[in-house]
């Protein structure tokens, strides 16, 4: 014994908890839903309740009897249920720790090896430090140890509490024994139906009230109620916002079989087709070592003069250190989800490789975004504020719903993120009606919206990303129309961060095209880039959009602010096409022109 | 007495109900042996308590499907039974009736006579589920 021995850390049991074990509980909540539905349809045909007493009759009557025996699964299947769910929110936490706990394996192993390299050739003068850090290293190794071995002990009651709970549920006379124990829908529902909607917190602090089988009763009770209430936890809503999807999903099946879809029925399907792509983007996905999950956060298919409504979270934004949203421009609807939600995980993936903490990244289409008529709703940018405090994010609602439901929670670090049109409605939000924000990120803005002429106006730190041949960027100019100033000018004042061309914009023919290529470039991934046979990089503007998520803004790659007018730079553009030219135009007209074509409706 | 009136409307309804009753659970039970097939994913200590559980409630609700299909049939079987015996009955009425009665008891006369029950005998009189 040299006094210098550091034994290695037990090795990591395998953690064998799988994040698609959720396909257990959606199907069996969809299993206790049919069966609720089949035992409440079929009630009318049983012995009325004033006939229990009469046993010897309802006892031979079959129909009473196998409704009863439906209602027992039911009773057997929502305990089950509540077990799993239990076993899969614990075993989510045993997975984040069992992720940290190889991290810190991997730091500890490398240590020791590096200590073995030193003590291996060591002189005597260097004795003394060296046994000082074995010390250390066992002392870390023995901790190591025994999180590893309290980790064990915590995977393995969670187990055993699943394993009994289920066996406590698993025969016909068990179930009917559940029944009355049951939680009583209808009384639930009454609570719902009375309490005040209208504030978040309140519906929080009610929620996490609720036992766990009595949330479950209510999401298959009333799916749509639940999966649109602000401030019902993230997880609670997704489930019961998947759970309707599915059953509006078996309902249009079920009409093609029968050969009576209608034209809006095969545009319903579309959507939900859409946004299943957009939840089905994290299977099997790891970021930066971290398993993925995505939350459907809203999903209204119909709303918006049927554009619908869609939110999909990758991350918790109830628990992730920093949240991020994205917001869709002009012509966004339920059917064109794809592009945001396909955004909104390049976001997560550049911010993730940025920080060691934890994100979350929410691809938001909860506004009329204009479309091809271009009418205005001025209350877009309220409708954002609205929202990002109702999903527990906002700066105050995290300290009060999100931390009702996990209190372990911290602040998060909150940046919305504004695309073209949505970043005039995240504009409005931070101006008009005080959004809550830390960072808001404006990119291909053809303005901030009217009033709000400089980025203090804004709350929160501001950043703009304008590619210089984008022509949206050039429709702001702060006159009598449009949507207000350019917020990449100097006199704007906000951080303007780098953004690369993809090509030359000109007014004709492929210069057109790549303007508008310049415009929906900015959240370009490598990956991207390499499957549509682009430059192979990163765009520059996702990665700074990345290191403002995660709270890094004061390294992002700045450029000076634009000084020259919108309208100078058209009438440039104009000097080389020939119509405009022969036409004596001058850029002032062609930005009308160009407005009238990105913007049809806005201002006028 | 026309024939249409003697139908047991009520045992064709009851047929239909458990026929619904059956397949509403065999689809339950769809949903179930799907949320079965990723038991695995719970991890190999529980994998199989949890399927014991899923495999329990699946024979349960296969028994009711079953027992219901088979309720179905037999009131169905029940119902064609009437049909023949009312049918029957009407015609042996009708033959010791005036001949100027004869004529008054066939004012709403079966245009297509019930002697298969294969498809369902409500729709096939025009009765609205």
């Amino acid at each position: 014994m040299t006094g210098l021995e550091v034994t290695d850390p037990v090795p990591l049991p395998p953690f064998e908890v799988a994040p698609g074990g959720r396909a257990v509980t959606s199907g069996t909540r969809r299993c206790v839903q049919a069966m609720s539905a089949t035992a409440q349809r079929m009630s009318s045909h049983t012995a009325p309740p004033g006939w229990d007493d009469a046993q010897a009759v309802t006892a031979q009557h079959v129909l009473t009897g196998t409704v009863r025996d439906l209602e027992a699964a039911e009773a057997a299947l929502h305990t089950g249920l509540t077990v799993l769910d239990a076993y899969l929110d614990r075993t989510d936490e045993l997975r984040a720790e069992h992720e940290n706990h190889q991290s810190t394996r991997t730091q500890l192993s490398r240590d020791i090896a590096d200590f073995r390299g030193q003590a291996a050739g060591h002189t005597a003068a260097e004795r003394s430090d060296l046994a000082a850090t074995a010390v250390a290293l066992r002392g870390r190794v023995d901790d190591f140890d025994r999180q590893v071995s309290a980790w064990q002990e915590r995977l393995t009651a969670a187990e055993d509490r699943l394993i009994a709970g289920l066996a406590k549920a698993d025969t016909l006379k068990e179930g009917h024994g559940l029944v009355a124990r049951a939680p009583d829908e209808a009384a639930l529902l009454r609570q719902l139906a009375d309490l005040d909607r209208s504030d978040p917190t309140t519906v929080a602090t009610w929620w996490a009230s609720l036992t766990r089988a009595e949330r479950e009763a209510l999401k298959m009770a009333d799916p749509e109620a639940i999966g649109s209430l602000d401030g019902i936890a993230v997880a609670d809503r997704d489930e019961a916002n998947r759970l309707a999807l599915d059953a509006l999903r078996t309902h249009l099946d079920d009409k093609r079989e029968a050969g009576t879809l209608t034209a809006a029925d095969r545009d319903t399907l579309d959507k939900i087709s859409t946004v299943q792509k957009a939840l089905d983007r994290t299977d099997g996905l790891q970021i930066e070592g971290r398993v993925v999950t995505s939350y459907l956060l809203l999903f209204d298919p119909e709303t918006a003069n049927g554009d619908g409504f869609a939110a999909v979270a990758y991350g918790n934004p109830e628990t992730a250190d920093h949240v991020s949203i994205n917001v869709p421009g002009l012509t966004s609807t339920v059917n064109t989800f794809g592009g945001v939600s396909q955004d909104a995980l390049n976001v997560l993936r550049s911010a993730s490789a940025q920080t060691d903490g934890s994100v979350a990244s929410i691809a938001w289409l909860g506004y009329d975004a204009p479309d091809a008529e271009g009418i205005l709703d001025p209350n877009r940018g309220e409708r954002l504020t609205a929202k990002l405090d109702a999903l527990g994010v906002g700066n105050e609602q995290k300290a009060a719903a999100g931390a009702a439901v996990h209190p372990e929670a911290g602040r998060a670090n909150l940046t919305v993120i504004g695309h073209s049109y949505g970043s005039t409605t995240t504009g409005k939000a931070a101006g008009d009606f005080d959004m809550d924000s830390d960072n808001v990120v404006l990119v291909g803005s053809p303005g901030p919206g009217r009033g709000n002429v400089h980025a203090s106006d804004l709350r929160g730190t501001v950043y703009v990303g304008s590619a210089d041949d984008d022509p949206v960027t050039r429709l702001g100019n702060g006159g009598s129309i449009g949507l207000g100033v350019d917020p990449a000018s100097a006199e704007f004042g906000a951080i303007r961060f780098r953004v690369e061309n993809q090509e030359a914009f000109s007014l004709s023919g492929s210069g057109l095209l790549a303007g508008l290529e310049n415009h929906v470039s900015y959240f370009d991934s490598r990956r991207e880039m390499q499957e549509e046979g682009r430059a192979l990089r990163d765009s520059a503007s996702l990665g700074d959009i990345g290191k403002v998520v995660v709270d890094r803004g004061g390294e992002v790659d700045v450029v000076p602010g634009r000084t020259g007018s919108s309208i100078d730079w058209w009438g440039e553009q104009a000097q080389d096409h020939p119509s405009y030219r022969a036409a004596g135009a001058v850029g002032e007209a062609v930005t009308d022109h160009l407005r009238r074509r990105f913007l049809p409706g806005v201002g006028q | 007495m026309a024939e249409l009136d003697m139908l047991p409307f009520e045992v064709l309804r009851a047929g239909r109900t458990w026929r619904g009753l059956g397949e509403d659970v065999e689809q339950a039970r769809s949903y179930l042996r799907d949320a079965s097939s990723a038991a695995p994913e719970l991890g190999p200590r529980v994998a199989g308590a949890v399927s014991r559980f899923f495999g329990a409630w699946e024979g349960e609700m296969s028994a009711r499907v079953r027992a219901a299909s088979a309720n179905g049939e037999m009131l169905d079987a029940a119902a064609g039974i009437y049909v023949a015996h009312d049918q029957q009955s009407a015609q042996d009425l009708r033959s010791l009736l005036p001949w100027s009665d004869y004529a008054a008891i066939c004012r709403k006369p079966v245009t297509a006579p019930i002697t298969s029950l294969t498809a369902d005998p409500l729709d096939a009189l025009g009765e609205a589920p």
